[in-house]
């Protein structure tokens, strides 16, 4: 009870509440941006937190990426185009509901479900989170190195068509990671006589140069394609098609309520993502209907399926992360940097050491979901000019902040060019087919992997009856062999079919 | 180029790497405990799975590159409508200008280094409204530089040239 007590002193600040709805207000202007998504919004901004208390930054990546998963649904339902890939499904009902001349109300309708998906997701993260902290105090160092194989499976479902690849880039992550400092003997290691590389990579000058310079090259080829100019559908001045009624309402409550639950159980299991979620509750939407035949044409229990399920994911991704210390999808694995940047490691221990922050950031998504509603509602007019932002001005501005925020993080020149070098990869990577997402997870997990082997190791004298001996770490093992047969199994017969 | 052939170049690329780390990453620690696991061990692991992994996607490239040169012809026919210039020189033009800024930062300030790097990338961007783009280039920069020296009290780049 002092915890949640502590937790609402910590949070209730004026300038974490300012924090959280300027970072809610980012998040749905980049996030409503073709173009522009939420890990390079979240990657863009952690700079920015550096100098700031951890609770206040971390509040200001909340709302970024609260708001940066809702806001892909603007351009979804106006042009067609999903800022964000977990706004693909809410496109098909919301696209067609702005073509009949209620885009006010899918708009609308996409905030509310929104909102109720992040508010149980943030209830289930509450009551899940300390509970299984619990169990993760009793691991030592066989059982860390044991889930951090496992969590290492993540990189088969993130790895995209091509599984070599993406065990390619985890392994370049791992290996990247060994840059600097051995953590048991203090010693330096694979500097190759860089001795600033003796400090290791700057993680937040690697993340930006990833996910945001990567991107913002990238953008420079779309820039330079010919393409149709597409036409923003203007919301309507009827009152009904601009809001949603309580007999609509009441039709599309349940399939909130069912779809959230299925957007949280997604979340809480690690490389999954929200784009599956909203998919899933949109076919099971459909499926449960009493008009099927809708779907595609409008209705508008498929936006409220969608939406709900794409943001019931947002709280349930910090289950793993803020308990064991791994990251569910990218952009928790960004987050988890920033947690790191901040001092703070994620896993059992937070809770035993730092129980208050624990308490006030978990009150401060909660809080941040409420406000979401009052922001994105009396923004909404703003919010949707945003889609008409010019991206050969946007990007340039991009890379300015990227450049600006990584000196600001670093303090000095070194940094930008790991930066540099980074976005470059990350470019390069992109072209010839590798995914991001599992470098950074391998670079993230790589720490838990050697220190638990190595540890456990000199405990038992170097006795690998450690790892069988003991049960949740067996355990472990034996989930990550299986899912490591399934995901090679599931990808041989999808190449040997297309 | 179609993607076998840059599996092929890529997986190669990534092989020769990896066998290079796995000599090399002992030669970077200078003296240790030879009992048990090495600071060596988990980089020199790494490596060579990477060395033998890239192998692996060398020789699926290898074995793919008719297969991809048939369906590269029919996406490259059906990408004819849209006209688009090689984006490659101006990705390299993107780097150096990103390279400039940051060697130009400390010489000539953060104001004018920003300016400058704004307005040469927004022309890269294709950006040709010269009104807009010289607004944003002579706003932006001020903006920011009053925003983190004077909110959050981080001291940019200041001209050592003049």
């Amino acid at each position: 009870m002092d915890i949640i007590v502590t937790g609402f002193d910590q949070i209730f600040h004026l300038q974490n509440l300012l924090l959280m709805a300027g970072g809610l207000v980012v998040g749905i202007v980049i996030g409503a941006i073709p173009g522009l998504n939420v890990p390079l919004a979240v990657a863009l901004a952690l700079p920015f937190t550096y100098h700031m208390p951890p609770l206040a930054g971390l509040s200001m990546l909340i709302g970024i990426y609260k708001g940066g998963t809702h806001g892909g649904s603007i351009s979804a339902i106006l042009i067609n185009v999903p800022g964000a890939p977990a706004a693909a499904a809410t496109a098909i009902d919301g696209y067609a509901l702005a073509r009949q001349g209620k885009a006010g109300k899918a708009l609308k309708l996409s905030i509310y479900a929104s909102v109720f998906g992040e508010i149980l997701s943030d209830i289930a993260l509450i009551l899940a989170a300390a509970q299984l902290a619990k169990i993760a105090t009793t691991f030592g160092p066989a059982e860390f190195f044991a889930l951090g194989l496992f969590a290492l499976t993540i990189i088969g479902f993130v790895s995209g068509d091509n599984l070599i690849k993406g065990v390619i880039a985890g392994c370049l992550g791992l290996l990247m990671a060994t840059i600097g400092m051995d953590p048991l003997e203090s010693m330096p290691r694979m500097h190759f006589g860089f001795y600033k590389l003796t400090g290791g990579l700057h993680f937040i000058a690697m993340i930006i140069g990833l996910f945001a310079i990567s991107e913002a090259l990238v953008q420079i080829e779309n820039s330079l394609r010919v393409t149709a100019s597409r036409t923003v559908i203007e919301i309507s001045t009827k009152g009904d098609d601009n809001r949603v009624t309580w007999e609509e309402f009441k039709i599309v409550f349940p399939t909130m309520l069912r779809s959230a639950p299925l957007g949280i159980f997604i979340g809480a299991i690690p490389g999954i993502g929200s784009s599956i979620a909203a998919f899933l509750a949109y076919g099971m939407a459909k499926n449960m209907s009493k008009e099927p035949e809708m779907f595609g044409k409008g209705a508008i229990e498929g936006v409220a399926a969608a939406e709900s399920a794409n943001n019931g994911v947002c709280g349930a991704t910090f289950i793993p992360l803020l308990t064991l210390g791994i990251p569910g999808d990218v952009i928790t694995a960004i987050m988890l940097g920033a947690f790191m940047v901040h001092g703070l490691i994620p896993g059992p221990t937070l809770f035993t050491e730092q129980g208050g922050f624990v308490s006030a950031f978990m009150i401060g998504m909660l809080i941040t979901s409420c406000m979401h509603l009052f922001v994105a509602l009396i923004g909404l007019r703003g919010f949707i000019q945003a889609i008409k932002l010019k991206r050969s001005l946007l990007f340039p501005l991009v890379i300015v902040l990227c450049i600006t925020g990584t000196f600001v993080a670093g303090g000095g020149q070194f940094p930008i060019y790991v930066m540099l070098g980074m976005g470059i990869l990350g470019y390069l990577m992109i072209k010839f087919g590798f995914p991001i997402p599992p470098l950074l997870i391998g670079f993230i997990l790589s720490p838990m992997i050697e220190d638990g082997l190595r540890q456990a190791l000199l405990i038992s004298d170097g006795d690998l009856a450690i790892f069988y001996g003991r049960p949740i770490a067996m355990g472990f093992l034996l989930m990550t062999v299986a899912l490591v047969i399934w995901i090679t199994w599931k990808n041989f017969r999808a190449q040997r079919r297309g | 180029m179609n993607m076998a052939r840059v599996d092929f170049f890529a997986g190669a690329f990534l092989c020769v790497f990896g066998i290079v780390i796995y000599f090399a990453a002992p030669l970077t620690v200078d003296e240790y405990n030879e009992m048990g696991l090495t600071p060596s061990s988990f980089p020199c692991a790494l490596s060579a799975a990477i060395a033998v992994l890239s192998a692996l996607l060398c020789w699926n490239g290898w074995r793919n590159r008719d297969r991809d040169a048939v369906r590269q012809g029919v996406d490259d026919g059906a990408e004819d409508g849209e006209s688009h210039a090689s984006p490659t020189p101006y990705v390299i033009a993107a780097i150096a200008v990103m390279g400039l800024y940051i060697v130009g930062m400390p010489l000539f300030g953060y104001l004018l280094a920003t300016s400058a790097t704004l307005l040469m990338l927004s022309i890269i961007y294709g950006n040709r409204r010269w009104r807009g783009l010289v607004i944003a280039a002579a706003v932006a920069p001020p903006a920011l530089f009053f925003f983190f020296q004077e909110v959050m009290i981080i001291l940019l780049p200041e001209a050592s040239l003049f």
